[in-house]
């Protein structure tokens, strides 16, 4: 069993037997990415054939988005809506801007079509399929292979859409149908996703093919892991591209809600800092939560994936002073280049991780496992430039970038779990990245989240991810025009036609477990929420949807009909049994060693520095101090307690003595 | 109590993201999809004496308007209880229309007020003469019931006369009670907030860098409008007519920069009309506090503090100081979009390097209904091009940002097919940088209906800057089922449509900047 995840700068691979975990990491090859998972594979085994399974999770397809280099691309829609991808939504990303600026559409090729279906699936005007011909012709004049076909009410009536797809794929196109993506309303959205699904699919696709040349005959053991944490086969992540984004990060979700189940926690709030960004993501019951409306800079991507909120700040986050005489950090990072002050690549300004060299939560000789020199003259001098504008000390200036930085991230993950319904109190904060450790504590006490655990394996999070998930399939179907016609019968018969549709995917004898939840919304509001269901019956569905609206906003209306909007099912296969290792303690030097550093009001104080197995042995001890790893290093404020589990999870407790 | 710079940045988050929170918590529970997916609405906190603190970016016209509600509830029933909730929408009290509802809620920590939480939600439908309240009104009373400043809970308990009143006038009840539900959980959200804050660092330091922003946010303001060269600027344009039959309707500004303080003298403007296009003078405020918020360089907090330099000069019984009894529907939405217009056209001459060519405009307004539904939306536009770079094709413009509805979504709910929804090709004017396109909107009646149109710049023209020409004017009519005759409509226009016909609305472009090249 192997979980294999392409980073942007390392690719890292989990090998487990069921007992034994091993851990790879190779520098990534961008252009290549495959190189750098056969390289990695290569280390664990030395015959494809020994792989029993591999999951593998790519940033290949996010790359390809961000970078806008995914295939030229074609959208057919109905006429009088060629404009689509260009209106998007009508709306402006800036208000108060004097130039607008519009995120660039996946593509500006779009053609209407005559036809039209109207609400109810009705054919109200025929597809003229010799405009379509006309179309295909320019289409292929202009050098266009890949098109997206998004028609008006497709997730109600697919006819027409199929007709043009056959057309299109008879001409040698390669075809995205929206209504194979995702069978629910929303033009602009669908349309999206269908056009990013179309753009990245050659991409997707010639990548795999070059990592099942190169790791040569396991292409039947080979899954790649997708954004809400399933797993599609090679042959199909081409024709489900899209899906492929944000890969990476929901294999660090399953890993995260895999380590906090082992230590007892099944309510979490995933931290992930990085040098410039950080993720968060929340994991209910168990199960990390997920949404259809992820916007991937700037373009829609509708269809489920884990719900993670990317903040702009990180340990490369940049602190200045503004015209109105605040101290501000972020969003502006120094990025991997120049990189913060104290990396020493002509970096000059400061940033969150030179204040954390100053305050001595970051040990210079000890960064990254001493793999990096860090330099704090220069960290000094960049914050001390900064200190001189405030009139503050040096100390005083590094604690300010620290606090500030802090406030940011507690903010933004308050906005996140609000906006769900949930009072992050009642979470454990998860904290990973090579930054996450030196702040969670303080965000979570300003939370009022009582408790953080750092996992074991945090820096290959998202391969041991894929290593532990079980395989997931997802298919929906939009309801909500059949109106009176859908009463409990339909209703079984649409979600039996769903879950066939994730059959394609789990096969009956593999599936573990098969969820059925519904979006659902009171007659006249837009957006729905999205429940879980036992019995797919009215009665249920409005029981389950009335509890979660109570308990998402406070008060549920009385006397409002209720409407069920879509209605999913998830099938979840059967996943790999993995037991993390016992850290091996045998080897620890029997003194902790001393370090100084500011915990708080600018004064220097004694600390000891523990690893993971010597916390074990010697917890629970409490803060100040640190906790270092070779990926990265935690630093526990006073009066919060932190312990080790035997798999190597760090646990910390906040106001005990 | 001195200012920390470093408190100063962690209150700004807190501030901010307190009335972002509000206005996550109202889309969310709201009913109507004119607040759901279209976002019309506005939250904000303000200290207990009714300064604006902290206002969560959600629509400009806002801007002014939400403090001026807040001044006239405090005004006219004093300072808030604990438990009490104000609501008002007069137009002639801090309102901008009547569909714009403000819910005021005071907050209060040990027994003691320390602020309020308001917000402002665009209700589809509260009365008067026309399904969707756009209507072509010559008095206010048409245009639906107008709420001066009044309890709407009293200390805890519902004031169940002034509720009924409110649902009694309108069209679909139950939804504006949904909303306005909505909009008190919204105001509870920022209360909770604001009691956090409290919390952590006592009252007395949350009301000291509450006023510290102020002072911070004037400090950006100033650097604004220090770059300003001295002098004053005069600029004038039109508003196509008044609904009711007589225009061109004047609008005319002087600037006057002098230092870090700027004046802006509107008083020779249009006396108020007949038709329904007068401003409020909130309405008109927020539009110019909107273009000197466009001349910040960072992005800053928008509170009372950044308003402090911007001197404001209006003639009440003017277009832009309307007086009781004026119909105002269309100030908002239409007048205030040509108020920038002016206020750009002068500042302009001042800043040519800065300042782009004017947009499309007009929000054109479309209200539809009939018994039991009402629809309402605005159709975007193209947005000026300016010094480096072109217009936008098909975009909210200015003083909105609304969110369209999804033709999929429109006609699960209401007898109408979207025909129609593209850029209006070679709209934007030309010039060395072209102006962006407007949008053409097409859509057909299933029943019958009737509807309402409130648009302008449908004889006039987007300007054009620096030798670019102007952005096209738009065009408004109905193509019939019986004959397929095509029947043109005024800019603003009331009709009835039967199964078939199709309302075409096309929007301006926006105005091209530097000559075009031959």
């Amino acid at each position: 069993m192997i979980g294999v995840d392409v980073g942007g700068t390392f690719t890292d691979l989990v090998a487990s037997d069921g007992e034994t975990l091993r851990v790879v990491k190779v520098p990534s090859t961008p252009g290549e990415f495959e190189r750098g998972v056969i390289e990695a594979v290569r280390r664990v085994t030395d015959a494809a054939s020994a792989i029993t399974h591999m999951v593998h999770g790519s940033t290949v397809a996010t790359n390809a988005l961000l970078q806008r280099a995914g295939a030229r691309v074609a959208l057919i829609t109905t006429e009088g809506f060629s404009d689509l991808l260009l209106i998007g939504r009508q709306n402006r990303p800036h208000l108060y801007a004097l130039r607008v600026e519009r995120v660039t559409p996946i593509t500006d090729i779009c053609f209407g079509v005559p036809e039209r279906i109207d609400a109810m699936g009705r054919v109200v005007k025929a597809l003229d399929e010799g405009a379509v011909t006309r179309v295909i012709d320019q289409m292929v004049a202009k050098g266009i292979r890949d098109v997206a076909v998004c028609l008006l009410v497709s997730f109600v009536n697919p006819e027409h859409e199929r007709r043009v797809g056959e057309m299109c794929r008879r001409a040698g196109l390669t075809v995205s149908l929206s209504s194979e993506l995702m069978a629910e309303f929303r033009e602009y959205e669908r349309a999206s996703t269908t056009a990013i699904n179309a753009s990245l699919r050659p991409v997707v696709e010639s990548y795999m093919q070059r990592l099942e040349a190169g790791l040569g005959g396991c292409e039947s053991n080979l899954r790649v892991m997708h954004g809400a944490g399933g797993t599609l086969a090679p042959a199909e992540a081409g024709a489900h591209a899209a899906r492929l984004v944000l890969s990476g990060p929901a294999g660090g979700i399953l890993g995260a809600a895999f380590v906090a189940r082992a230590a007892g926690f099944d309510d979490v709030i995933t931290y992930d800092m990085g040098g410039t960004s950080t993720d968060v993501a929340t994991i209910i019951g168990g199960a990390p939560q997920w949404t259809t409306s992820t916007t991937i800079d700037g373009l829609p991507i509708a269809l489920p994936m884990f719900d993670i909120l990317t903040v702009g700040a990180g340990g490369g986050s940049v602190a200045y002073v503004d015209a109105g005489g605040a101290l501000r950090v972020g969003p502006r990072s120094a990025g991997a280049m120049p990189g913060p002050a104290c990396y020493g690549r002509g970096g000059t300004e400061a940033t969150v991780t030179d204040a954390n060299v100053i305050l001595g939560r970051i040990l210079p000789d000890q960064f990254l496992g001493g793999a990096m020199e860090i330099r704090r003259d220069l960290a000094e001098r960049a914050v001390a430039e900064l200190s001189k504008q405030l009139g503050k000390s040096l100390l005083e200036t590094a604690l300010g970038i620290i606090t500030v930085a802090e406030a940011n991230m507690a903010g933004a993950i308050r906005a996140v779990t609000s906006r769900r319904g949930h009072d992050p109190r009642q979470f454990t904060l998860v904290s990973f990245g090579g930054a996450g450790g030196l702040h969670a504590c303080a965000i979570a006490a300003s939370l009022d989240i009582r408790r953080v655990l750092i996992p074991p394996y945090a820096g290959v999070l998202s391969a041991l991810g894929m290593v532990v998930a079980p395989p997931v399939a997802e298919a929906s179907k939009t309801v909500v025009q059949l109106g009176a016609e859908l009463d409990d019968a339909r209703l079984a018969a649409e979600y039996g036609q769903v879950s066939g549709r994730t059959m394609e995917v789990i096969p009956y004898e593999r599936t573990a477990a098969v969820e059925a939840w519904a979006d659902v919304r009171f007659r006249g509001q837009s957006h729905e929420l999205t429940v879980r269901v036992g019995r797919p019956s009215w009665e249920e569905i409005e029981a389950k949807f009335v509890a979660a609206y109570e308990a998402t906003y406070g008060r549920v209306p009385v006397g409002r009909a209720v409407e069920i909007v879509t209605v999913r099912v998830r099938r979840i296969g059967r996943g790999a049994e993995i037991r993390l290792p016992v850290l091996d303690i045998s080897s620890e030097p029997a003194e902790a060693r001393e370090t100084l550093l500011i915990a708080t009001e600018s004064r220097e104080t004694s600390a000891r520095v523990f690893s993971r197995a010597a916390l074990l042995r010697d917890g629970p001890v409490f803060g100040p101090l640190l906790v270092i790893d070779p990926e990265a290093t935690a630093y526990v404020p006073p009066n919060w307690r932190v312990e080790a589990r035997e798999d190597g999870a760090v646990i910390l407790t906040a106001g005990e003595p | 109590m001195t200012i920390d710079p470093i408190h100063l940045s962690l209150f700004r988050n807190l501030f901010e993201a307190a009335a972002e929170e509000m206005g996550i918590t109202l889309q969310r529970v709201a009913f109507s999809a004119n607040i759901k997916e279209r976002r019309d609405f506005s939250c904000a906190l303000f200290s207990p004496v009714g300064e604006l603190l902290a206002q969560a970016a959600h629509i400009p016209v806002h801007l002014g308007s939400m403090p001026a509600s807040v001044a006239a509830v405090l005004a006219h029933l004093g300072s808030l209880a604990n438990g009490d909730v104000a609501i008002v929408n007069d137009p002639f009290m801090g309102g901008t229309h009547l569909p714009d509802i403000t819910i005021v809620s005071p907050i209060f920590y040990d027994g003691a007020l320390v602020g309020y939480a308001a917000n402002r939600a665009h209700h589809a439908d509260v009365g008067g003469i026309s399904p969707g309240s756009m209507t072509l009104s010559r008095h206010i009373d048409e245009e639906g019931i107008r709420i001066e400043p009044t309890l709407l809970n009293r200390q805890g308990v519902r004031n169940m006369e002034a509720l009924e009143r409110l649902l009694a006038a309108v069209r679909t009840p139950d939804e504006r009670l949904g909303d306005l539900e909505a909009q008190l959980a919204a105001n509870h959200v920022g209360a909770v907030a604001l009691r956090r804050m409290i919390e952590r660092h006592s009252a007395e330091t949350v009301a000291h860098y509450g006023r510290a922003l102020l002072d911070y946010s004037e400090q950006f303001m100033a650097r604004a409008i220090a770059a300003i060269p001295q002098g004053g600027y005069a600029f004038e344009d039109v508003m196509d007519d008044d609904g009711a039959g007589s225009g061109p309707v004047p609008i005319r500004v002087v600037i006057r920069a002098q230092g870090d303080r700027v004046e802006v003298d509107l008083r020779t403007s249009a006396d108020q009309v007949a038709g329904c296009i007068n401003c409020p003078e909130a309405v008109m405020r927020s539009a110019v506090y909107y273009c000197f918020a466009c001349l910040m360089e960072d992005e800053v907090p928008l509170n009372a503090g950044a308003f402090r330099r911007i001197d404001v000069l209006t003639r009440p019984g003017s277009l832009l100081h309307a007086l009781y009894p004026a119909a105002v529907v269309a100030g908002n939405t239409e007048t205030s979009q040509r108020v920038v217009d002016v206020v750009f056209g002068a500042l302009a001459q001042a800043l040519p390097e800065l300042i782009p060519a004017a947009s499309c405009g007009t929000m054109s307004s479309v209200a539809l209904g009939w018994t039991g539904w009402t629809y309402y939306e605005t159709v975007g536009g193209g947005s000026g091009a300016g010094p480096g770079f072109d217009g936008a094709s098909a975009v909210q413009c200015h003083m909105t940002n609304t969110l369209n509805t999804p033709a999929e979504a429109l006609e699960m709910q209401y007898p109408l097919r979207v025909r129609r929804f593209e850029r209006a090709l070679a709209t934007g004017g030309r010039g060395a940088n072209v102006g962006g396109d407007g949008i053409v909107r097409e859509i057909e009646a299933l029943e019958v209906c009737e509807g309402t149109v409130l648009s302008d710049r449908r004889t006039s023209r987007p300007y054009g800057l620096a030798g670019g020409e102007a952005g096209a004017s738009g065009v408004n009519d109905v193509v019939r089922a019986a004959g397929g005759t095509i029947e043109p409509l005024a800019g603003k226009a009331r009709f009835q449509l039967q199964p078939g016909d199709v309302l075409r609305i096309r929007s301006a472009g926006g105005g091209g900047w530097g000559r075009p090249a031959h």
